[in-house]
């Protein structure tokens, strides 16, 4: 194996690539093995809204337990005693060079103290998805998914390196993104651990032609290199590392078929659903023209739909269990949701109705924010209606899952206090819900993600602004989320 | 590397001994002429900095940086002309008497304010001068293809119209408002890889099931290509000469017979295995899809014979490039590469800029740079509400694109002045915006030329409905953002973005309900963090009030006050004497247009070692006409376009 020692050589010279594909991947196989198989795994899920929200209608007058929800609220009655409701959270990092927009997006899961562009490259620091997808990604197919309707404004997933993670538009793309060569299926938790102590017995394929071609660029990258001068090597680096998570993902693509193969011999109780509009030939094209998306909300209630039904999905099927949705857009229009006034486009509206001082803002356009994010919710609330019926063996999906839902914005007028916040789901016992907790004004969204990073098994006591932000508070913590 | 030994070799010598200083700066060739400024008086260190000490620190130094600026710690004319943006800001300031502000306790007094201003204008005069620092073409680091360059590329070199990026959901370039093509943004996050990785496999699932692959098309280079489907012998020099010809084309670049090799090591495996011959060229062409060779501009350093790296001119080869990738947004063609491969494109360089210009594949220089220029992609979010604009729908949206897109795209194909872009007599319509224009002579849905007369108010982009109907809100005229699209786009000077609090007429101790919308813009404006954008942008967007949200033209009255005055205390009434004014600055919307332009060109924000480079191109503008083609050839000729440096300035690093 001459080309593989060279290329080991060649990948320790590259100074970023510390470990190798193969000894990783092993590594990643009894990572399976070493996590508490057989109860199925707690999942994080972000469903991001645009346009912030509209308060009065959004939470209750007062913390306490859970009443009559609010009317943006109200189509998730059925499940109130999942439903935690955080108020006072705010997002008040320096933003520098950015626009309203950008000013919200960047900060949104980060809860950067600073962030900016530079060189038109997005900059904050790292996103509360991808820090827990650092710290659990290695057990899954993908350490994490994003999808949904980000623009070049609404950038809301950074990375540890700096980079940005992509948003993937196309619920095709991403429905092909997990189930490329391989069958959905359900494990069965109960035998997890049975099935990964006879998988590490198995073998892999080391020699597929898709292999051979990561060889070859990597051979190019080789013969480059030395041509290169320090800052280009630096780049070169960058390309390098993003190759070899291709090479993982095909390592792990083949473990995890093996893995399929024996978790199919005798699956888990839940039933797997597929919408045909994301397998069906016919349907193949009518996503990648996001216009009738934004120009009709029938098509948009559908869009969202499937994004939700692929989180399910990715859930269920154990692909991810880090799951971020950018939900909705500020340029959509709104006939027939909205039906107060004229005015149906979005982001005219939220400027129109939700200005951070209420009595200046104009109370039909207000109406019509409010009707937008009542039916925002409420095809949020099918998704949760879902996952509290799919039954991973005692215990439901939605128990074993953290669903935040939330805003990039606070209100439509680009505010970053008063930050919309609503954790679904039991996170496997670890939060109380049916409350509304009221936390001291300007306490920094930072802490929520700290909460939510810590219950997902990062060990962290900081997280963005939390201890840096004005109106710092609790330590970095949200007291009381786990009891009353 | 070449630049820390450099470094090294500077720490050791003993401060005192300049004479060894002196000498190694010889030998690197680089600082004599530097070490001659150094020694000469410096007026910034000796006059400035004490006014500035006594006038400005206390608000703009160590402990206070009033407005974000800070200037305690410049200390020669070096570090200003550095960071000549804001020293030209403070000059202007200064000279204006807008600094320091008549409130604070300093008084400069009037002899040392003249100082200040003759000697800030000789300091930033040095930008102009053949100072060595400015010996500096900038840094060429290798750079990922952008996503539209991506996108034409793959056309260019397998010959069909195909947008695999779409295809596969690849992200676009996010580099906010700047061009896309802007290096420091290009770089591969690792997600980008796995989309690269399936769109070769769109690409060559296409290739080998389109029918048309195999019709001819004299405008794209795939006779080579089309090969791999008329073999006739197709044994393994077949696949040799195939692979070769390919690489070059993938690599823009002769290739080694060592990277044929490795190519064909996969082919061999695949016959081996007994692949039928295509399949087994379709095994090898994936791999050079994603290589990085192929998916980089990458252009090498040039160690000069003393040792360090330092700017050298590029090759041919990189040239050709460096010209395709400007004019074409895409690959070198045959006839461009082969020139550069026997090192004869610097002498026919002018023959082939004009050659480029006029091929269709130019159009990508209107669409990624002029378009972005003109935030373009803004029109595409604007919704001008039915309510207030019955006669607005998306055909109408569809022609004010044409007419901005045709007009440009006619400046590059046509070589028109570049100054018609402030004013010509002359654009495209079609009936639907003719309409909307009151024009009546427009028939039929084709676009054609239509000449204008002063009383059509049109003419440049500044009457374009495009242009008018994207920097407005959905219900009325926005004299803010108006007012800001001239100041950023038109003459580069964009003003601070609002503080993140401001408010959208938030104003909770209103003295008195505003009688219209001005007064209310007036009111929120004369908050004193408002106040200094806000008086230069909002009358030239009230000036431009006379087209309304969709840039129907609506004649100044009672109800429509046009007026305006400008921070230089010029005053004007309506679009027609603004426009006038501003035509009398198209000096300065030259300038920008020309920094614009080299912007796009090399790929990177400019500095301050490129000023001269644009007073020079501009020069050239102005004595030659004003011609498309003489501003492009004044970039290609430019120092920074045809020499490099690594990214690490040598020259800085030699001076620390």
């Amino acid at each position: 194996m001459n080309t593989n020692l060279s290329r080991r050589h060649f990948l320790r010279g590259a100074g970023a690539l510390l470990t190798l594909p193969f000894m990783e991947s092993l590594g990643r196989l009894s990572a399976f093995g070493s996590s508490a198989a057989t109860r199925p795994p707690l999942r994080m899920g972000i469903f991001s809204t645009t346009g912030g929200t509209v308060l009065e209608s959004w939470k209750m007058p007062s913390g306490g337990a859970l009443t009559k929800l609010p009317s943006i609220l109200r189509s998730l009655d059925f499940c109130k005693d999942d439903l935690l409701l955080l108020t006072g959270l705010a997002n008040n990092g320096k933003c520098e060079n950015l626009n309203g927009h950008e000013s919200c997006a960047f900060t949104h899961l980060t809860a950067a103290q600073n962030a900016s562009r530079i060189g038109g490259r997005p900059i904050a620091s790292i996103s509360v998805d991808q820090a827990v997808a650092d710290a659990v990604g290695k057990e899954t197919m993908f350490p994490s998914l994003e999808f949904g309707l980000s623009n070049n404004e609404t950038v809301y997933s950074f990375r540890k390196d700096g980079t940005t993670a992509p948003y993937e538009n196309d619920p095709r793309l991403v429905f092909e993104r997990m189930f490329r060569g391989r069958k959905p299926v359900v494990p069965n938790w109960s035998r997890r651990a049975a099935n990964l102590a006879e998988l590490t017995q198995g073998s892999a394929n080391r020699d597929s032609y898709e292999r051979s071609v990561i060889d070859l660029v990597l051979d190019d990258a080789k013969s480059l290199q030395r041509r290169l001068g320090r800052a280009d090597q630096q780049r070169l680096d960058e390309y390098l590392a993003s190759v070899r998570s291709v090479e993982e993902r095909i390592d792990f693509i083949e473990s995890r078929q093996r893995l399929d193969v024996l978790d199919s011999q005798n699956p888990g109780p839940s039933r797997i659903h597929v919408p045909d509009a994301l397998t069906a030939e016919s349907a193949r094209y009518i996503w990648k023209n996001t216009n009738r998306i934004h120009q009709d909300p029938e098509r948009h209630g559908e869009y969202i739909s499937l994004m939700a039904d692929l989180m399910i999905l990715a859930f269920q099927t154990d692909s991810t269990r880090v799951c971020t949705f950018a939900c909705g857009s500020d340029e959509a229009m709104f006939p027939g949701v909205v039906t107060v006034g004229y005015e149906r486009h979005c982001h005219t509206l939220e400027h129109q109705g939700n200005a951070s001082f209420v009595p200046d803002a104009d109370p039909i356009s207000r109406e019509a924010c409010r009707q937008i994010h009542a039916w925002y919710t409420s095809l949020f609330a099918e998704m949760v209606r879902k996952m509290k019926a799919l039954d991973e063996g005692g215990s439901s999906l939605l128990d074993n899952t953290m669903l935040l839902y939330t805003s990039y914005m606070a209100d439509g007028g680009h505010g970053r206090e008063e930050c919309p916040a609503l954790l679904v789901g039991g996170a496997g016992g670890t939060l109380k819900g049916g409350r509304q907790i009221d936390f001291q004004k300007k306490t920094p969204v930072a802490n929520l993600y700290l909460e939510m990073m810590n219950r997902m098994g990062v060990q962290a006591d900081r997280f963005g602004n939390s201890h840096g932000a004005d109106g710092a508070v609790y330590d970095g913590k949200l007291p009381g989320l786990s009891q009353a | 590397m070449a630049c820390t030994a450099a470094g090294c070799r500077l720490q050791i010598v003993h401060p005192a001994s300049r004479f060894v200083l002196f000498f190694i700066r010889i030998a690197f060739g680089i600082a004599l002429a530097f070490a001659v400024a150094a020694n000469a008086a410096d007026v910034f260190e000796e006059q400035l900095r004490p006014i500035l000490d006594a006038n400005c620190f206390q608000c703009h130094g160590g402990k206070k940086q009033k407005g974000g600026v800070e200037l305690a710690s410049f200390f020669n004319q070096e570090s200003v002309i550095k960071k000549y943006k804001l020293w030209r800001n403070v000059l202007q300031q200064v000279e204006t008497n807008e600094m320091p502000p008549e409130d604070e306790k300093v008084s400069l007094s009037e002899g040392d304010r003249a100082k200040l201003v003759a000697g800030l204008k000789q300091t930033l005069a040095l930008l102009e001068s053949d100072h060595p620092l400015l010996l500096d073409p900038g840094p060429g680091p290798i750079r990922r293809l952008s996503r539209a360059e991506y996108g034409n590329t793959i056309r260019d070199l397998i010959g069909i119209e195909f947008d695999a990026g779409k295809e596969v959901g690849m992200p676009e370039d996010n580099t906010g408002t700047g061009y896309a093509n802007l290096a420091s943004a290009l770089i591969i996050p690792r997600a980008a890889m796995e989309k690269y990785f399936m769109a070769a496999d769109a690409i060559l699932a296409r290739l080998y099931s389109d029918p048309d692959v195999k019709t001819p098309d004299k405008r794209r280079d795939q006779a080579a290509f089309k090969a791999l489907f008329s073999n006739a012998t197709a044994d393994r020099a077949a696949a040799e000469t195939l692979i070769r010809q390919f690489l070059r084309r993938a690599y823009r670049r002769p290739v080694a017979q060592s990277e044929v090799e490795r190519a064909l090591k996969v082919f061999d495996t695949s016959a081996a295995k007994g692949d039928p011959f295509p399949l087994a060229i379709r095994r090898v062409l994936k791999p050079i899809l994603v290589s990085p060779s192929f998916l980089f501009r990458i252009e090498e350093d040039q160690p000069d014979q003393t040792g360090p790296v330092s700017a050298s001119r590029v090759s041919d080869v990189e040239l050709a490039s460096r010209l395709s990738y400007f004019l074409w947004a895409s690959m070198p063609d045959e006839p461009l590469l082969a020139l550069a491969e026997s090192n004869s494109l610097s002498q026919v360089l002018e023959a082939q800029v004009k050659r480029m210009l006029a091929d269709p594949r130019a159009e990508a220089l209107t669409e990624n740079f002029t378009l972005k220029w003109l935030q373009l992609e803004r029109l595409a979010a604007a919704r001008p509400s039915t309510e207030f604009f019955p006669t607005f729908n998306d055909k109408l949206k569809r022609a004010m694109k044409e007419e901005v897109t045709t007009f440009c795209d006619h400046l590059r194909a046509d070589d028109r002045s570049i100054l018609e872009l402030l004013d010509a007599d002359y654009t495209f319509a079609n009936e639907e915006l003719g309409k909307l224009y009151g024009l009546q002579s427009v028939a039929g849905k084709e676009f054609q030329r239509v000449t204008l007369k002063p009383e059509d108010h049109r003419g440049g982009v500044l009457g374009m409905a495009g242009i008018l109907t994207e920097t407005s809100h959905t219900n009325r005229t926005s004299p803010t953002q108006r007012g800001k699209w001239v100041l950023e786009v038109i003459f580069g000077t964009p003003p601070a973005p609002p503080p993140p609090d401001a408010g959208m007429f938030k104003d909770e101790k209103k003295s008195k309900e505003p009688k219209d919308f001005r007064e209310k813009l007036a009111q929120h404006a004369s908050d004193a963090v408002c106040a200094g954008c806000h008086r230069k942008l909002d009358p030239l967007g009230f000036g431009l009030d006379n087209y309304d949200a969709i840039g129907a033209w609506r004649p100044t009255s009672a109800a429509l006050n046009t007026g305006g005055e400008l921070p230089g205390g010029e005053k004007f009434s309506g679009a027609t004497e603004l426009r006038q004014i501003l035509w009398k600055r198209r000096d300065e919307f030259e300038r920008n247009f020309v920094s614009q332009l080299l912007t796009y060109g090399l790929g990177r924000e400019l500095d301050y070692f490129d000023v001269r480079t644009v007073s020079k191109i501009k020069a050239r503008l102005d004595q030659e006409g004003h011609q498309f083609s003489t501003l492009v050839l004044g970039i290609v000729n430019s120092y920074p376009f045809l020499n490099r440096r690594p990214a690490e300035p040598a020259a800085t690093a030699l001076l620390r």
